[in-house]
């Protein structure tokens, strides 16, 4: 289960209870700096519950509980002393459905690092814009109509808006969910395409429901299911000579 | 429907009665109560013949100022509550919380009288007054404004609080810069319609808040005041006095026009409200 890089996140015997149901049973799992890594496994098996473990967005959903360790550069992000807002200005995430704010395509961006003081409003921040814009490959499509509502834009443009949103608060982890499942196979493309761009600088962790997608987008593939993490290792390996009967049985179309 | 052609017929003549009543009523109070409604009887502040005769004035001000008092006491508890509950409560105690709510709705109006009785003006000692008054009508609204604000929060969507939160938000900037700036019409739409709750309340201010007559102004929040909901009861005790009967009708009609007042700008403001999220 260990890897050659060095690893961004390290999660050992990762527990969750909805109530009294246990939804993840012990995960371990390293995920690499710089790298794709993609969590599959058919629907309700603990994928997206556990990307929401990376950067807590569990805590606020009402009788859930977590146990085991998350550790970010090895500090545990559940530690007690944790402030959630910085851990989460460290680690970002993009949902499943594309969700701008009701702003201005600029204000989308510039939003988070006004609150969080990053930056004052002026000429820094409309370079900040640009960059993120730039950085999510939407800049050459949207740098006319900045002042537009961004929820005018297209599905596809819109996620990578959110991106570039995420991108503003410069994180190290930008966690995906699920990021291309109301996308036409264009946007989706293009999402992949960004994916591998962005890897230079961070590390992505996402969740999909494709697994064409894992296989042409990521660098290493976790495969779950019930709850459990059944297989987990570089991507060529999983689609090509997986260990495991169950692994097998999902990328070839047998189950799931 | 096209099968029982009756079938429009029978409805319409059941639904009859439901539309034209509320018509006929309301004709028929401003019918008998415009001929009194004249300049004087806004600004009369004559307290000849113990406020049997002209000057609306105090009780128009004191319908007023109990309804902003009580407004002022249960908005902020309302949102207040609604926030903390949606922020911190689980679906089970938030649903136990929405249940009470709803049946604080259905004690009957004098019941809040007798307890404010009790406890504002016999026991803390505070008389017949103002504050007993809106404190009572506070809690009256209060079910209905935690209710549309809890309703209010609910409907923000679900994507925005998790963007909201994903990029770093505390509870309190979630609160101020996405919650409340969404859900404010919506409040708002809430809050004028618990305004006429407040001013159609009687019985609870009958013995708590109001006299007959001898207020304009009342001079603190201890000193009671004449309101026209309890304004309508008396005179219409008179009713062998013509004169008298034709001020309780002007009384009603400048009643009825404020809370039409109120419930319609809640109504515009929702269709604003929807007509904002529909668009871009």
């Amino acid at each position: 289960m260990s890897t050659d890089t060095n690893n961004k996140l390290t999660i050992r015997d990762l527990k969750l209870w909805y109530d009294d149901f246990e939804a993840l049973h012990g995960v371990d799992l390293d995920i690499p700096s710089g790298k794709v890594t993609a969590f599959i496994g058919p629907s309700g098996c603990g994928k997206s519950t556990f990307l929401r473990c990376l950067n807590r967005m569990n805590d606020r959903i009402p009788g859930c509980r977590v146990q085991g360790d998350v550790l970010l550069e090895g500090n545990d992000i559940y530690a007690p002393d944790v402030d959630v807002v910085q851990l989460r200005t460290h680690i970002g995430m993009v949902f499943q459905k594309p969700n701008p704010f009701p702003k201005s395509i600029y204000e989308n961006i510039a939003y988070a690092p006004r609150i969080h003081g990053m930056m004052q409003d002026g000429p820094d921040m409309d370079a900040l814009v640009e960059t993120a814009l730039k950085k999510a490959s939407i800049w050459d499509e949207v740098k006319d109509k900045l002042k537009q509502p961004g929820t005018a834009l297209s599905g596809g443009q819109q996620q990578r808006l959110c991106i570039a949103r995420t991108i503003a608060i410069q994180p190290d982890v930008i966690l995906m969910d699920e990021p291309c499942s109301a996308l036409d196979p264009i946007a989706t493309a293009k999402i992949e395409e960004l994916m591998d761009e962005l890897k230079q600088e961070y590390t992505i962790v996402i969740v999909t429901h494709n697994m064409q997608q894992a296989a042409r987008a990521s660098d290493f593939t976790a495969y779950f299911y019930l709850g459990d993490l059944i297989e987990y290792g570089k991507t060529t390996d999983i689609f090509t000579a997986p260990k495991n009967q169950r692994t097998e049985d999902y990328i070839t179309g047998r189950f799931g | 429907m096209a099968k029982f052609p009756w079938m429009k017929f029978a409805i319409l003549a059941v639904a009859l009665p439901a539309l034209t009543l509320p018509v006929a009523c309301f004709s028929y109070i401003v019918w008998q109560g415009l001929p009194s409604l004249n300049w004087q009887i806004f600004s009369g502040q004559g307290m000849s013949g113990f406020g049997l005769e002209n000057g609306l004035y105090g009780q128009l001000t004191g319908s007023l100022l109990l309804m902003l008092g009580a407004a002022a006491i249960a908005a902020p508890v309302a949102i207040g509550t609604a926030l903390f509950s949606r922020l911190y409560l689980n679906n089970r105690l938030r649903t136990h919380i929405i249940t009470l709510l709803h049946l604080m709705q259905g004690i009957p109006p004098i019941v809040y009288g007798l307890c404010g009785l009790v406890v504002f003006v016999h026991i803390l000692h505070w008389g017949i007054s103002l504050l007993a008054g809106m404190l009572i009508l506070a809690i009256i609204i209060m079910p209905v404004l935690v209710l549309n604000s809890l309703h209010a929060l609910e409907r923000i969507p679900l994507e925005h609080t998790e963007a909201a939160s994903s990029l770093g938000l505390t509870d309190a900037q979630l609160i101020y810069r996405v919650w409340l700036p969404e859900a404010w019409p919506a409040m708002l739409t809430g809050l004028l319609l618990g305004m006429a709750r407040a001013l159609s309340e009687t019985a609870p201010i009958l013995f708590t808040a109001t006299v007959f007559s001898g207020v304009i102004w009342p001079e603190s929040l201890f000193e009671p005041v004449t309101s026209l909901q309890t304004h309508i009861f008396y005179l219409a005790q008179e009713g062998a006095n013509a004169q008298v009967v034709g001020i309780a009708w002007g009384a009603a009609t400048l009643l009825i026009g404020l809370i039409l007042l109120f419930s319609s700008s809640a109504l515009l403001l929702r269709r604003m409200d929807k007509r904002q999220r529909i668009g871009p």
